[in-house]
């Protein structure tokens, strides 16, 4: 796979330098992600995972950054895995970033374009509903509405898939 | 566990920190199951935090930097600008107001550096508060604070920060004999909640109100 030509086709060609300073290449992308390049989620896991990283590190401009490609090209594919995806960064990385009202409008996108049948471990593992009702919770806190907990059946921990990953 | 970490903050926030505790333990015992060090560090950083809010400072402290020391060492800089914060509280509760300035100082560069807006509104407050409380209380200094929470509370249209800002605020005013003034300040805020009124900021400043009409 080369790996420029790949980012230039999909209009990500941005990253391509980042990509080499990481020394990412091909063999690197399956070992870190366990799935084939080919694979046409691959790259929004990727991408969510350089948002995930850069949230945990306090990076929440590179987050945002990241996070609005990832709804651009999600967008622009008009696929379900990857816009419930880029819904979810771009709330996270708006509500860390002090967007609250912009980032709770994303987290409920996420909310109400998710299938379980389809996006339940989209992500390493943890249901992006789950990670998008706790977000917002605090969101809606923020903004004034005390009364919009996480509902406790959702904080379970016994009916959740134990996650690998922080955040998200 | 993402979901019992992050909503623990949500019942930091709502002041129901017994229910923050009963998760804690929980979350904690899931991060021995799979090993996950950060939900350790994680499960830790609450457990300071909790200590912090109910009054425990001399617990608190060292939990809370030990947890920050570790995360900065993994790299993980998210909610620094709060435990920042909180650590600036504590200090101040012990009477150690050059560690309260300068850890606040901290969380205001952090928030600059790393753009972690959501808790810079409750950062600028704090600074107010431990300006006010400080044994020369710096008024004109902690009256900014407060201005500065307020706008960020406002832009940000995050009421529950415009309400515990207004508090603040007003309690200043009431103490230099502005009560008119506090009460214009906090009603119409208070008045915008239609919900959360058993939560802890919307019991105190229905209180202040009280105290401020009487």
């Amino acid at each position: 796979l080369d790996i420029d030509g790949w980012l230039r086709e999909i209009g990500l060609e941005q990253y391509a330098q980042t990509f080499r300073d990481n020394a990412i290449n091909a063999d690197v992308l399956r070992k870190a992600i366990g799935e084939p390049p080919e694979d046409p989620l691959l790259l929004f896991l990727l991408l969510t995972g350089y948002v995930v990283a850069n949230g945990v590190a306090g990076n929440v401009k590179a987050c945002r950054d990241v996070a609005t490609s990832i709804l651009s090209l999600a967008e622009k594919q008009q696929a379900s895995a990857p816009l419930v995806l880029g819904h979810i960064c771009v709330g996270y990385s708006f509500l860390l970033g002090g967007e609250i009202t912009e980032g709770e409008a994303h987290l409920d996108q996420t909310i109400a374009l998710y299938d379980p049948a389809e996006h339940r471990l989209l992500h390493f593992g943890i249901d992006p509903r789950v990670s998008a009702l706790v977000w917002r919770s605090n969101a809606l806190w923020m903004l004034g509405h005390p009364e919009a907990r996480v509902p406790m059946q959702i904080v379970q921990s016994k009916t959740l898939a134990p996650s690998v990953t922080p955040h998200l | 566990m993402i979901a019992l970490s992050i909503a623990d903050l949500t019942h930091m926030l709502c002041g129901n920190y017994a229910a923050g505790s009963d998760r804690i333990g929980e979350l904690v015992a899931l991060a021995d199951e799979i090993g996950g060090g950060f939900w350790k560090l994680t499960g830790a950083a609450i457990q300071g935090r909790h200590l912090a809010l109910i009054g425990n400072a001399a617990n608190s402290i060292p939990l809370m930097i030990s947890t920050r020391n570790a995360y900065e060492e993994s790299g993980a800089n998210f909610l620094a600008p709060l435990d920042l914060a909180i650590l600036g509280s504590t200090h101040a509760a012990l009477g150690k107001f050059d560690d309260a300035r300068r850890y606040v100082a901290d969380a205001m560069n952090s928030i600059e550096t790393n753009k972690e807006k959501w808790f810079e509104a409750e950062v600028n407050r704090v600074a107010g508060e431990i300006a006010v409380k400080s044994p020369a209380p710096h008024t004109a200094k902690a009256e900014a604070f407060f201005e500065r929470a307020l706008a960020v509370a406002r832009q940000q249209q995050a009421k529950s920060w415009e309400l515990r800002a207004a508090v603040s605020l007003a309690r200043l005013w009431r103490d230099q004999g502005k009560v008119q003034r506090a009460r214009e300040l906090l009603a119409p805020v208070y008045g915008w909640f239609t919900e959360g009124f058993d939560t802890r900021d919307l019991k105190e400043a229905k209180a202040l109100l009280e105290e401020l009409a009487a």
